[in-house]
């Protein structure tokens, strides 16, 4: 229901934002006719230039090997962080649990991570903020079984032995489809283990089924091939990429945040505009099949925002992990302190949607 | 009215409809403004409870700090905006009113569920009791209260909308009357100006289009009053003139007619007469030319016969004889006359002029006067400052003969007295003049003296009587060199009575001698051309005129450089050959001369000027140089070939 509330109040405001730019084009266009009739000389002021980039700046990224990532990779292959006048230092991580700690440890200025790691580390530090949403994707997890094993929805995971990072997103989103479903985890035989390892479990038939996310999903799709079956959760779990980096570094660098806000806006806009291309050079940086790709790039967003969406699954996945334990910590905190929001606001204030 | 006023008058209603449309687009743009402004706050209001509903449920949902304080936030700002604007329509003010009242209500139950969840917190079983009678009471009224919020947004930013339509179209029908109400001003001011313009000037056109066709009596008579009015009574009365101008031609055009025929009448009569002078000129020419030379016999045979060689005779029989020869010299004298004159009239007299020096010149002539002036008792005197030179370019023996005929003149008219000859150089001229104190002209004669065969007013004596030709061949020599001859009488006022004295003056022009030169190359050229032949000019140039002439003085450096022109004179071979001195340069024109033939020419002239400035020492003092230049061979034109010839 809230969601649905959510949505017709945004087609509104969308209404009301077009209204008032229609407006306003009448009134200016209005103002030219009147000063054209009195043949006026109209001189045209000169526009505010945007601050030209100086010299070189060094940031370091922490980059996760995921091609939600694809925005930074692209605004880097392209140039575009270094016509705005920054020398980005990438480091690569395999998990973005890896990449938070980076920026935690001052080895790295931005990172770029899911919400999983940030809500762990958010009960243990307040000194960090998410500076923007790089990626977002409904099917970004995925229940991949074996043919034959009898599962054919999400209903009939009762009883069967599924495979799953513990507490990891995979982890939550298993929860959220059973709960959704009329199931909970005690319903299922819950075997925990890496990704990688869980494939050949299930290629070797140990278990049923496995929760992963991409692009471990579609690795087992390749080895399964005909036999296997695979579910999404239809938008029940939203998976994000953000960009995360200390509060210090956030208040004490804006103009080299507008840069990577923009760098990564042209980015945005390459994407939009030259999908295959795109898709290509995430391919080659991540050594990814572009077929894979290709699937992927029609299910998920590559878009840079900060959404008011954003504090409520943050909150959501808090709560899962204070249910199971995973903090002694028995509130969420207070995500509003972890979203740094005037940055984005400057370059791009319809990106920000986070109530204010 | 004038044109300039017309245009005044339309450029005036012109610009008061404009200021009349822009004025009624500022108000319009105005109310759009504020309509606009309105619209916005609307807006805002919309926005602002959108967002308060969704936190609100947000925070219904899992009661988050988060939640609560985006709440908090977000009130606060619906507050800020609601705090700050004023609706004047009755419907949107009771609509905004009721969005004041629920704000305020949904705040209190806010609150109050707030402060009952915190009261629950610890005291599950407790709160989900009580929590059951508040989500019955307080949350109903508060989504109620929300509901309604949104409700009336909505409706308030749809008459916002609504009426920023109605005052577009307002604004669009009043500008579109404006717009329309300023092109009607313009087309009716534009009509009214161009109509009593152009057909005025429509009018002028035709005006000038019948005239032009050669109906001078049409007038374009229009009725403006303006400029093209009064260009229009100007081109009537430009045309009436015409018409008079026109007529006046033709009768001139008759007269110009009549005074051609005789013209052509006269003309006839004039070739006629012509022909006549001609054939007198032929007929004496030739009859002078037949009598010459048996009197020339008839002479010398009177001189054998009163020499004795023929026998002896007496005394009175040469007295008789020696009239005779007297005659047969006067005899020859008026013949020599009419062939010079004939020879003139005929064009056929010949001018070679050179660089001469008139004192020379003049002393030599007063000199073979000396004898026949004693005879008469009178003396011929010319004074000249020793060592004076006056250069003038001339046939030398032509001015010669101009000073023996007035000289000549004036003894014949002189019985006592003296006669003095003078040149005199001028600034732009030299002049020249014989002066005697005979009995002079009388003033009623002194138009007619230069006249042919005029003789008058003067007493003859023996011997006196001429041909009346001898002035006139004078003027025509004179004129020849582009001079000019007049006579003044009385010359002196100090003579006795019966004597006034005349004085004959003829000027002869200074020459440059670089402008004479470059005139004689340029007519040696143009000559060359015409024959298809070639010219070439030697120029022997002395290094430091200037120093050498301050060291030898003027005469000295003169008389070196006329000794080495007459040097070089003498070695030339051909009749157009010509050599002459210019200021430190001695210029040689070879005629119809080949480049070859030139530098021989030139080697032998060097060979002889070096060998004669070695014979008298001067070889060290004096450098010469020795250049040559042929057309077409060296250059095509007079200038190119001069310096060619100057820097070879």
């Amino acid at each position: 229901m809230l969601y649905n509330l959510k949505n017709v109040n945004r087609v509104n405001f969308t209404f009301c934002m077009i209204q008032i730019t229609n407006n306003k084009l009448l009134i200016t266009q209005i103002k030219s006719y009147s000063l054209i009739v009195l043949i006026f000389t109209l001189l045209a002021g000169c526009s505010a230039k945007d601050e030209e980039p100086g010299r070189l700046e060094n940031v370091t990224i922490a980059l996760v090997k995921l091609e939600g990532t694809a925005l930074v990779r692209i605004a880097l292959n392209n140039g575009y962080f270094k016509k705005e006048g920054l020398d980005i230092t990438l480091n690569e991580y395999d998990l973005d649990s890896d990449t938070l700690e980076a920026v935690l440890n001052g080895n790295a200025d931005i990172a770029t991570a899911g919400k999983t790691p940030i809500v762990k580390k958010s009960f243990q530090r307040q000194d960090f903020v998410i500076v923007g949403t790089i990626y977002s994707s409904d099917s970004g997890v995925k229940i991949v079984s074996r043919r034959g094993r009898g599962i054919e929805t999400p209903s009939d995971l009762f009883g069967k032995k599924i495979g799953i990072p513990k507490w990891s997103e995979e982890h939550l989103f298993l929860d959220v489809l059973l709960v959704n479903h009329g199931l909970t985890l005690s319903d299922v035989k819950l075997v925990y283990d890496e990704p990688q390892i869980l494939i050949k479990s299930m290629e070797k038939g140990e278990i049923d089924a496995c929760s992963l996310r991409e692009p471990y999903a579609f690795q087992a799709r390749l080895k399964l091939k005909d036999n296997a079956v695979v579910f999404s959760g239809d938008g029940i779990y939203s998976t994000t990429i953000n960009l995360v980096t200390l509060t210090e570094y956030a208040e004490g660098h804006p103009l080299i945040l507008k840069r990577i806000y923009r760098a990564l806006l042209r980015a945005e806009e390459f994407i939009r505009k030259n999908k295959y291309a795109s898709i290509r050079i995430i391919a080659e940086e991540l050594k990814l099949e572009e077929k894979y790709l290709e699937d992927i790039f029609g299910e998920s967003s590559y878009l840079l925002r900060l959404e008011q969406n954003l504090l409520f699954t943050l909150e959501n996945e808090a709560r899962w992990m204070i249910i199971n334990n995973l903090t002694e910590k028995r509130r969420s905190p207070n995500y509003l302190k972890y979203v740094y929001k005037e940055g984005l606001k400057e370059v791009k204030p319809e990106a920000v949607t986070i109530i204010h | 009215m004038k044109i300039r006023a017309k245009i005044r008058i339309r450029s005036f209603f012109t610009f008061v409809a404009a200021i009349a449309v822009g004025a009624v687009i500022y108000v319009a743009t105005q109310e759009i403004d504020q309509a606009s402004r309105i619209e916005r706050t609307a807006a805002s209001i919309l926005k602002d409870c959108a967002d308060l509903q969704m936190v609100t449920h947000e925070y219904l949902l899992h009661h988050e700090e988060r939640a609560y304080e985006q709440w908090s936030m977000k009130y606060d700002s619906l507050s800020r905006v609601l705090s700050l604007v004023h609706f004047k329509d009755p419907e949107e003010r009771a609509l905004f009113e009721n969005i004041k009242r629920n704000q305020e209500n949904t705040k209190k139950f806010f609150e109050q569920i707030v402060a009952a969840h915190k009261e629950s917190v610890g005291f599950r079983q407790v709160y989900v009791d009580y929590y059951g009678q508040v989500e019955g009471r307080l949350v109903g009224q508060l989504l109620i209260k929300l509901e309604s919020m949104l409700s009336d947004s909505f409706r308030l930013h749809e008459l916002s909308n609504r009426e920023i339509g109605r005052v577009q179209k307002r604004t669009s029908f009043f500008i579109g009357i404006f717009v329309i109400g300023l092109a009607l001003t313009m087309a009716v001011t534009s009509s009214w100006v161009d109509r009593s313009i152009l057909g005025p000037i429509a009018e002028l056109n035709k005006g000038m289009a019948v005239i032009g066709a050669g109906n001078l009596d049409y007038k374009v008579a229009t009725k403006s009053n303006d400029e093209i009015g009064e260009l229009a009574n100007t081109f009537d009365y430009m045309a009436e003139n015409l018409k008079r101008t026109t007529t006046s031609i033709e009768h001139l055009n008759a007269e110009i007619f009549e005074r051609r025929r005789a013209e052509e009448k006269l003309q006839d009569a004039l070739k006629e007469l012509k022909k006549l002078d001609q054939l007198k000129s032929d007929f004496v020419s030739t009859v002078s030319h037949e009598l010459r030379t048996p009197l020339a016999i008839i002479k010398e045979g009177i001189g054998i016969v009163n020499d004795g060689v023929a026998g002896h005779i007496a005394e009175h029989q040469k007295k008789v004889l020696n009239t005779a020869a007297k005659n047969i010299d006067r005899l020859t004298n008026i013949i020599n006359s009419l062939l010079d004159i004939s020879k003139i009239e005929a064009g056929k007299i010949e001018i070679r002029k050179g660089f001469i020096d008139l004192v020379s010149l003049v002393k030599g002539t007063v000199a073979g006067f000396k004898v026949q002036a004693e005879a008469k008792g009178l003396k011929v005197k010319s004074y000249f400052e020793p060592e004076t030179k006056i250069y003038a370019h001339i046939d030398p023996d032509k001015i010669v003969q101009v000073f023996t005929n007035l000289i000549g003149n004036a003894i014949k008219f002189t019985e006592k007295g003296h006669i003095d000859v003078s040149v005199v150089e001028k600034e732009d001229r030299i002049e020249c003049a014989v002066t005697d104190t005979g009995i002079g002209i009388k003033k009623q004669d002194l138009t007619r003296v230069f006249e042919k065969f005029q003789q008058f007013g003067r007493v003859d004596g023996a011997g006196a009587k001429g041909t009346g030709l001898g002035l006139s061949i004078a003027r025509a020599l004179v004129e020849m060199h582009d001079g000019k001859i007049r006579v003044e009488s009385p010359a002196q006022k100090s003579l006795p009575a019966g004597r006034q004295g005349t004085k004959f003056i003829f000027t002869l022009p200074r020459y440059d001698k670089e402008i004479v030169f470059k005139e004689y190359v340029s007519y040696g050229l143009q000559e060359a051309k015409k024959k298809g032949a070639r010219l070439s000019i030697i120029i022997v140039g002395v290094s430091h005129f200037d120093k050498f002439e301050k060291e030898f003085s003027h005469g000295g450096a003169y008389a070196l450089l006329r000794q080495l022109e007459e040097m070089i004179d003498a070695d030339l071979r051909h009749r157009g050959d010509v050599v002459f001195r210019t200021k430190g340069e001695l210029i040689t024109m070879l005629d119809e001369c080949a480049k070859t033939d030139a530098e021989i020419v030139r080697d032998r002239i060097k060979k002889r000027l070096s060998e004669y400035l070695k014979r008298n020492k001067l070889d060290k003092k004096i450098l010469l140089s020795f250049g040559v230049a042929t057309y077409p061979d060296d250059a095509k034109t007079d200038a190119e070939l001069i310096k060619k010839a100057r820097n070879t």
